[in-house]
């Protein structure tokens, strides 16, 4: 036997499943040799499907409404996209208050859904509850203080009555909420004061993510389901142009902002120096190409995020973005209709090929519901870390400074945000931006209320707009690039497809072979165990995956409930 | 009809919030059965009645913002509680149910219940929740196993509000939930003009 075979066969399959509690929502599958590296991964998920079907005939005014629906997370994301895929379609631009207000809206969320992403989605990843508990909070405070000369909420009685809070939820057995199985794993390098503070600001941005919804609730509406937005502008005109509502928008912000200046970016970097070794090691680094569509322009016309298209790390190029070079291809998925297609003339014909009888993936065919979003013909790592790269590299006005500032205070360069510990840094940065965005709109559009310019929709005849046509909105969400298609015939919609960040992330191979970003990702990881593979666990969070949403089923089973159980009277 | 309002003052102490996709077939029972009670009866005192769609995070906001809560969703708990089954439980009963999320469309109803009690101040949690048949369809309608559970599960809820102290009193025109549910397809953007 040669040594190449011998070492191949030493080769073993791991499969994580599920990557997200869900069954079957995201699983990796990889294989490691003999060093325990990684030297190949599969990721396979379910997204939503079947938008299409649902829309089919209806009338594009009304698109919105249903498709605000793919997502109970994105449901805005997805209601803008719609809406202005219409309006692209329609050749139909909204006047600049309707625009800002959307902006006020989306902004605010980039920061809602990176805060609650960071904390209470993923912190847990390096944050050990059960280690803060032994904390010493006189030195923690010191520590907090440390990072920012004002943290927050850090003095030594905030922080022992946060340890008080911790020790009696976790005392009457509730610590299911945090428990995550792999604590005490080597790769847990926080102290206990650090843990400490991180749980701390966990608490804290439970209330700071709940303000920020009351914030969005003022222009985007009182339900979950907003009807703020329609094709041509915005719904919205009294509470815009009610100074009142407008300073509570702005109240919240600024108590928002103040959040992540002295809590998110300190416990961000206070990561960033715990983990430098393997941010410098280039830990869950990707391929190196990124894309990034721009866009929320500023007063001065000039993009909040600058767009672009950069190829394997070569950082000194900035490629123009093109969205007529997306296609997305099914070799790999379980579709029927492989080949590269436009998202235009797309269908999506399910044709599912199964697991192993062993209920592993078939990794040499089909093996993802995702189907292999591609642009040239390459796959994209989208998001914070891709904005944030190509913004400071084309000078965009408010990134550049803000992501120096960062690589200043912590000694990473531009590279360093391309690897598992660099994306989270970058997610913390983009929500500092957006959030001081923010402030620049709405001095804009008071500005323009001021000078009695309260347009907030443009007109149009729906009648004598073309009855055959297609558009799309391309549009940057806290998760990367989000893109809506729609193709109308006879005043009715003929097609409709959303491509969203995450099947960018993570898709499948494709034709070709090619990785998709997660599996780029994970490839080349080395695991302490590989029976507890918490790096691959934290290079898939760092995309801040968004899949199906489909499951919404309050799951109880192995508890019994049958006393609470509701009998028609008389059949008891 | 009313909408939740975000502001403290308009806050009323009581809201049944109902939970799910209405992309999915059954998933939209709760929905729909908010939905019916607001078209088809009065309730003195008022009470806020709200499409919680699939809230995730925002749930908590909810809890913050009132005394009482009801919510209506699907429950999955063994076998043999077929499709159509009802429950009615307290809150407190699902307590420390809700464990590690690991990403933002998986934060369910168990964890915002364990995330609320973290961050406090929660109201009195009651769950209506019936047992789907159907969940994978992309279709806005309900099986005929949940339809036929439907009048129970709407006169649950009814007899729930009721032992809260909310007078409940059918409207005269009724509207069928067949109807609601049309309603939901045939849904139309506001107009503008």
């Amino acid at each position: 036997m040669t040594q190449t075979n011998a070492k191949a066969s030493k080769k073993q399959k791991i499969v994580i499943d599920p990557v997200t509690r869900i069954e079957g929502h995201l699983r990796v599958e990889i294989e490691v040799d003999e060093n325990n590296v990684v030297t190949e991964a599969w990721a396979s998920g379910q997204l939503f499907r079947g938008i299409e079907t649902i829309l089919k005939g209806r009338d594009p005014r009304d698109t919105g409404l249903i498709a605000q629906r793919i997502c109970g997370v994105c449901t805005n994301s997805h209601y803008r996209a719609s809406i202005s895929a219409v309006e692209h379609a329609y050749e139909i631009v909204p006047p600049r208050n309707a625009e800002i207000v959307r902006n006020l809206v989306s902004l605010a969320l980039f920061v809602q859904d990176h805060l609650v992403h960071y904390y209470h989605l993923h912190s847990l990843d390096y944050v050990d509850v059960v280690s803060a508990l032994s904390a010493d909070c006189e030195q923690a405070s010191k520590i907090a203080h440390q990072w920012h000369k004002r943290a927050y909420n850090c003095s030594q009685g905030d922080l022992e009555a946060v340890k008080e809070k911790l020790s009696s939820f976790v005392n009457a057995g509730r610590l299911g909420l945090f428990a995550n199985g792999y604590w005490g794993h080597a790769a847990y390098k926080l102290s206990p004061e650090e843990n400490l503070i991180h749980m701390n600001h966990y608490l804290e941005a439970l209330r700071i993510q709940r303000e920020v919804s009351k914030a969005i609730a003022i222009f985007g509406g009182k339900t979950p389901h907003p009807q703020y937005m329609v094709v041509g502008g915005v719904t919205s005109v009294m509470d815009m142009l009610n100074p009142q509502r407008l300073n509570d928008y702005l109240f919240i912000i600024k108590d928002t902002q103040e959040f992540l200046k002295r809590a998110y970016l300190p416990d961000t970097k206070m990561v960033v120096a715990a983990y430098k070794d393997s941010i410098k090691a280039g830990f869950g680094r990707g391929s190196g190409n990124f894309m990034s569509s721009g866009g929320y322009p500023l007063s001065d016309q000039h993009p909040l995020f600058a767009s672009g298209v950069i190829w394997g790390h070569n950082f000194d190029e900035v490629a123009e973005f093109d969205a007529s070079h997306i296609t997305e291809e099914a070799s790999r998925s379980w579709y029927a209709d492989e080949a590269p297609t436009s998202p235009y003339d797309e269908t999506t014909e399910p044709f599912y090929t199964d697991l192993n009888a062993d209920g592993t993936l078939k990794t040499e065919g089909k093996y993802s519901w995702i189907k292999a979003p591609r642009y040239q013909g390459q796959p994209m790592e989208l998001g914070p870390a891709a904005r944030m790269i190509i913004g400071y590299q084309q000078n965009a006005k408010f990134i550049k400074p803000y992501v120096q500032h960062f690589m200043d205070d912590t000694g990473l360069e531009l590279i360093d945000f391309s690897s598992t510990v660099g994306r989270n840094a970058a997610r913390a940065i983009e929500a500092e931006v957006a959030c001081d965005a923010i402030f620049g709109f709405v001095s804009e559009l008071i500005e323009n209320i001021k000078y009695y310019n309260e347009e907030t929709w443009t007109k149009y005849d729906f009648e004598s707009l073309p009855a055959t046509t297609k558009g799309c909105a391309i549009f940057e969400v806290p998760r990367g690039t989000l893109s809506h298609f729609i193709r109308i015939d006879e005043a009715k919609v003929a097609n409709y497809q959303a491509v969203v960040p995450t099947t960018w992330n993570a898709s499948p191979k494709d034709g070709l072979g090619q990785r998709g970003p997660y599996e780029e990702a994970i490839v080349g990881l080395q695991l302490a165990d590989p029976q507890q593979p918490l790096e691959v666990l934290r290079a898939v969070h760092s995309f801040d995956p968004c899949l199906a949403c489909a499951v919404h089923v309050i799951d109880v089973q192995g508890r019994t409930l049958a006393e609470h159980r509701v009998h028609p009277l008389g059949s008891l | 009809m009313t909408e939740a309002k975000i502001t403290p003052e308009a806050t009323p102490s009581i809201a049944v919030i109902g939970i799910g996709n209405i992309l999915f077939n059954d998933e939209g029972l709760g929905i729909y059965a908010t939905q019916f009670i607001k078209q088809n009866y009065d309730f003195t005192p008022q009470i806020e009645l709200i499409d919680g769609g699939t809230l995730g995070m925002n749930m908590i906001h909810y809890y913050q913002s009132y005394e009482r809560v009801l919510l209506l969703d699907t429950i999955s708990v063994d076998e043999n509680s077929p499709a159509g089954t009802i429950y009615n439980l307290d809150a407190k009963v699902l307590q420390g149910l809700g464990s590690c999320r690991k990403t933002a469309h998986e934060i369910e109803v168990l964890q915002t219940l364990e995330l609320g009690a973290l961050a406090g101040d929660m109201a009195k949690i009651q769950i209506i929740a019936m047992v789907p048949e159907e969940m994978d369809s992309v279709v806005m309608a309900l099986t005929a196993r949940v339809q036929q559970a439907m009048p129970l599960f709407i006169q649950t809820i009814i007899e729930e509000l009721q032992n809260w102290g909310i007078q409940a009193s059918p409207q005269e025109q009724r509207t069928s939930l067949e109807s609601i549910i049309n309603q939901y397809n045939q849904q139309h953007a506001p107009s503008c003009a």
